[in-house]
């Protein structure tokens, strides 16, 4: 009984969520911009060449570092750690990801904590240079004596070389200073303290050179630290920094070399880890206990959650990293990794060792969509929610979009959208739902009928093939933009459909391409790099490499004055 | 030598003690406070948000302009009755495609239409009117289970697609406030380096930014001005030989705020049994909301009440766990019957009504005792009109600000012709309207386009205020 009300409740949430008109709107059309690659199907384009439409093109912009960006920058530049992860508040989500240069920004208490840091570690940090360096004695101290100083600290904090203006209004500071009656360490502190503040640290900025009225090229400097961070979540090394001094890095297979060399750091497994949490919803189940509700999942617990958040981190290492896998691999893999715990919460049969490849029983599922921890993410705490799985897999799988909902007050509907019959299965609430409401039921079963096929799978992720006494049926259709679906049999098969397909396999390096970029809708993807990603079989980890050859990755579009 | 403005205290011999150049530049805007204050201070305004909209038949007034009585949610209000303005039938035009939906809560200071209905596509009256003044705003938050990861408390946005989120931490924001003066009497001269030095730190930052500014476009700029004003507030709060602490009696609210919060409950979110929480922790955000206005602090701030939608808890439940959102929905439908009554949940409706009516009152005495009622104007919003989460016909609550021109013990009901386009409907009036009256309250010229003074395009805001309330 309680079930239905939720359901109930969830069903008019997910309405006015997500919108009903019968109508859907595609992603591009929503968001004002000319639809480019997402359907997948169109020819590979060159690179931007003049004359070419600029507006594919990234806006030119200075991009506040993550936090966890900060802190390794921090320790980079000044060669201490600083702790700030409590001390930040949390970056707003938009589609899942949180890192979005065009709304990250300093505010109060960004400022705070980064003022925080500098004082405490400038203090120590000049103190001890005060003691070691016989030229900064309080009668002697000189100009060149301080700038020779100070500039390798900005150097590292900046991740480039300074202009000759720049050193001098270090210096210019640490003479202020003094000047109003403090000591040489006072004074190099004061300085140290600016550069861990100054914006030139705390933004990835974009410097380039303008090749064509309204386009620069992003100088090497600047290609630097966005590969790095992109990678590694880090500031450039040396090896990255010394080929920027030479201005080596316009040339694209240099970055591409660079790329493949980052990305077997331990960071980037890191950062790849990062982006699967954000664009599979699972972060979450990082933070807390999701509320399951324990009468209905007695067997549902903490170390369970955290046995599938392990199972869903080493099936990406595993299949991104280790087996250099495929898309096709990551959407439907027969095999996991399971501790013995979660195989029996499973219901599996048999012994599981984590660090070998469990293969599933039955063929029952597979892949990364159809793990413990998405399923559960997925699903609020008493039952599964269709339509929010499917909107899931509508939205994030397909990259399509619903339109906004009419301005009909949905409340007072309520009593049709129901069935009479408390034991209906969700397929059978949909279809009393299209039969009494087709306007905002024709709409819906678009996107329900794909989190249909996942009822085989309860609110935390256990196979199942009955929803009380009466069976699940799984089946439906896929219906794509510009190709053909087909019917499928369950979540298995309709998964294996999508990866084949041109728009699934368009949409998740559009995914990527969201991350990578920092842009939410911004940044067209180009036939080419799609085009690129399908040559290489669909390699995930060729994937996370040929966003460094787009476009998008060396040029800006000089943002035009209102 | 201890004198006393109004109940603030002042002490002469450390005010005049040790002024830095910043510290005279406070100074000289606190006696300038200080004057005003006996004249009537300068205006504020604080934006009083609570989530779910109301029972809107128990909710406002009847009878005429002067002549009315109020409804019983707002009980809590009949002390206040001359202080408040109540108005009925105003409309959230900023999202005319969208009608019905919590995700207008990003609309209703920014009163600005954008393509993603989760995303403000312009600054809020917040922080625009902060902005006039050199400031920012303080936008706090009540929330006493774990924050909002979604649009459900961007009540507040720096500028589009920069939301502010409502800060929980009490203690930080004291503090920040109201730094405990470290100025040192004995030596001066210490204070006086200290804070040169500091203020050489931040300029240099801030050449930095005024330099990077220059290579950005619109987009980029926003983000750095909202980090310039960071570092003033920043400076503020490192600058020693702090005057605040002198002209303001905070020894009470520094003991409030040292106090911890009553215990969780440890049930879920929606529990009524969180209320105490809520309660403890509304007072207090709402002191230092009161204490920052009295105190020069700041002069607009945004209170938000818990995010809207499903994520807050119900100070008007019983021992049913159903949340403030889910009874607005249950008390116009009986399709969730099995659980709560149609009837109950309009009983517990009402009551989150009532007890925001209370949190209103309390805040409305607090400005009244620090003798600030007159010069701030305090408008009570919302997300939703009711249950059915329309955008029409807001009933809603304004006070204080009479000092300023805003006309209170006053009861309007506007006209209103249908829908809710705005380029349909040119009759209806808009909170777009109510924001250009509190601009002009402020003291501030809002924007003008044309011939009209508009917040937010004009096409959403038609003609320049609400003259029934300035």
């Amino acid at each position: 009984m309680g079930a239905r009300i939720l359901s109930a409740a969830l069903v008019l949430a997910g309405i006015v969520a997500s919108g009903c008109t019968g109508v859907l709107g595609d992603s591009d059309e929503a968001e004002g911009r000319t639809p480019t690659g997402s359907g997948g199907s169109g020819e590979a384009k060159p690179g931007y060449e003049p004359g070419d439409d600029p507006l594919e093109l990234p806006k030119h912009r200075a991009w506040r570092l993550t936090p966890l960006q900060y802190e390794r920058s921090f320790v980079a530049a000044f060669g201490s750690t600083v702790k700030t992860a409590q001390d930040f508040p949390r970056d707003p989500r938009r589609n899942g990801f949180d890192d979005l240069a065009a709304q990250n920004h300093v505010d109060i208490r960004w400022a705070e904590t980064v003022q925080r840091n500098a004082a405490e570690v400038a203090a120590v940090l000049a103190a001890d240079r005060v003691e070691g360096e016989p030229c900064l004695a309080e009668e002697t101290v000189s100009r060149n004596c301080v700038e020779g100083v100070v500039t390798p600290y900005a150097e590292r904090a900046y991740r480039r070389t300074l202009s000759a203006e720049e050193k001098s209004a270090l210096v210019d500071l640490f003479e202020a200073v003094r000047g109003e009656g403090s000591s040489v360490a006072e004074a190099l502190s004061a300085v140290l303290e600016a550069i861990a503040q100054s914006p030139f640290f705390l933004y990835r900025i974009e410097v380039g050179e303008e090749i064509e009225p309204g386009i620069q090229h992003l100088d090497s400097y600047t290609i630097a630290s966005q590969l790095a961070y992109l990678l590694t979540d880090a500031p450039p090394d040396e090896e990255l920094l010394d080929d920027a001094a030479a201005d080596l890095l316009h040339d694209r297979e240099v970055v591409l070399a660079h790329a493949q060399r980052l990305l077997q750091r331990p960071e980037a497994l890191e950062k790849v880890q990062r982006f699967f949490d954000q664009y599979l919803g699972i972060y979450a189940l990082r933070d807390e206990l999701l509320p399951k509700d324990p009468a209905v999942y007695p067997e549902y617990s903490a170390d369970i959650q955290a046995a599938m958040v392990r199972e869903t981190e080493r099936f990406v290492e595993r299949v991104v990293f280790t087996e250099t896998g495929t898309l096709e691999d990551l959407f439907t893999a027969e095999h996991t990794f399971v501790d013995d715990e979660l195989r029996a919460f499973y219901g599996w049969q048999g012994t599981a060792d984590p660090e070998v490849a469990f293969s599933i029983p039955n063929g029952e599922r597979g892949g990364i969509y159809l793990q413990g921890a998405t399923l559960s993410a997925w699903s609020p705490s008493i039952k599964t929610d269709p339509l929010h799985r499917g909107l899931y897999i509508f939205e994030r799988l397909l990259c399509q979009h619903v339109a906004p909902p009419p301005g009909v007050d949905l409340f007072e509907l309520a009593d049709q959208l129901e069935p009479p019959d408390l034991e209906a299965t969700e397929r059978e609430r949909l279809e009393y739902f299209v039969e009494n409401h087709p306007t905002c039921g024709n709409c819906h079963k678009t996107f329900t009928s794909l989190g249909l096929a996942l009822e085989t799978f309860d609110a935390v992720g256990v196979y199942r093939d009955k929803q009380g006494d009466r069976p699940i049926d799984p089946s439906g259709e896929l219906i794509l933009r510009e190709e053909e679906g087909g019917p499928f049999a369950d979540a298995p098969d309709l998964l294996r459909k999508i990866a084949a397909s041109a728009q699934g396999q368009a949409c998740f390096a559009e995914n990527w391409v969201t991350f990578a970029f920092g842009d939410v809708f911004r940044v067209p993807l180009s036939a080419r790099l799609v085009a690129e990603f399908r040559q290489r079989e669909l390699r995930i980890q060729d994937l996370l490499v040929l966003v460094t050859q787009e476009d998008a990755f060396y040029l800006r579009r000089v943002e035009e004055e209102p | 030598m201890t004198a006393t403005i109004r109940g603030v205290k002042f002490h002469r011999r450390t005010m005049l003690a040790g002024l830095s150049a910043a510290g005279a530049a406070l100074f000289a805007s606190v006696v300038r406070r200080s004057v005003a204050q006996e004249q009537g201070g300068d205006p504020n305004v604080i934006f009083f948000f609570t989530p779910n909209g109301s029972l809107r038949d128990e909710f406002g007034a009847d009878g005429t302009a002067t002549d009315f009585t109020l409804r019983s949610s707002l009980a809590a209000l009949e002390p206040f009755k001359s202080r408040i303005h109540v108005i009925h039938d105003i409309n959230n035009m900023g999202y005319p495609n969208r009608d019905v939906s919590h995700s207008n809560i990003t609309r209703i200071l920014t009163c600005v239409n954008g393509t993603d209905p989760n995303v403000a596509a312009g600054p809020s009256v917040d922080h625009v009117l902060a902005g006039h003044l050199g400031q920012t705003p303080l936008v706090l938050g009540v929330q006493p289970v774990s924050g909002s990861v979604t649009y459900h408390d961007k009540v507040s946005w720096a500028a589009a697609g920069v939301p502010t989120t409502p800060t929980l931490d009490s203690v930080g924001t004291f503090e920040r406030l109201f730094p405990s003066s470290e100025a040192d009497s004995e030596d001066p001269d210490r204070d006086r380096r200290w804070n040169a030095r500091t203020k050489s730190i931040l300029d240099h930052v801030r050449g930095d930014l005024s330099t990077l500014r220059g290579r950005l476009g619109p987009t980029g700029r926003d983000l750095l001005d909202i980090h310039t004003t960071s570092l003033r507030e920043l400076e503020q709060s490192l600058m020693r030989a702090d005057l605040t602490e002198l002209l303001c009696d905070l020894e009470n609210l520094r003991v409030s705020v040292a106090e911890p919060l009553p215990p969780s409950p440890g049930v879920s979110r929606k529990s009524y049994l969180w209320t105490p929480v809520l309660t403890a922790h509304g007072r207090l955000q709402m002191d230092i909301i009161a204490m920052a206005l009295a105190c020069g602090r700041r002069r607009v701030a945004t209170l938000v009440w818990q995010p809207c939608a499903m994520e807050g808890v119900n100070p008007g439940g019983t021992v049913n766990d159903v949340g403030h959102h889910d009874v607005s929905h249950w008390s116009v439908s009986d399709f969730n019957d099995q659980h709560i009554s149609r009837e109950e949940a309009r009983e517990q409706y009402l009551k989150c009504d009532r007890y925001y009516a209370e949190q209103y009152a309390y805040l409305l005495n607090k400005l009244d005792q620090l003798g600030i009622l007159g010069d701030t104007f305090v408008p009570w919003i919302t997300d939703t009109r009711d249950a059915a989460h329309q955008q029409g016909r807001f009933h809603i609550v304004v006070a204080g600000g009479e000092n300023h021109g805003i006309k209170t013990g006053r009861f309007t009901q506007y006209a209103y012709s249908g829908g809710n386009d705005p380029k349909k409907v040119l009759t209806n009036r808009s909170f777009a309207d109510l924001w250009v009256s509190t601009h002009k309250m402020m003291g501030i010229e809002p924007e003008r386009v044309g011939d009209k003074e508009v917040f937010g395009p004009p096409e959403y805001c038609h003609g320049a205020g609400l003259e029934e309330v300035y």
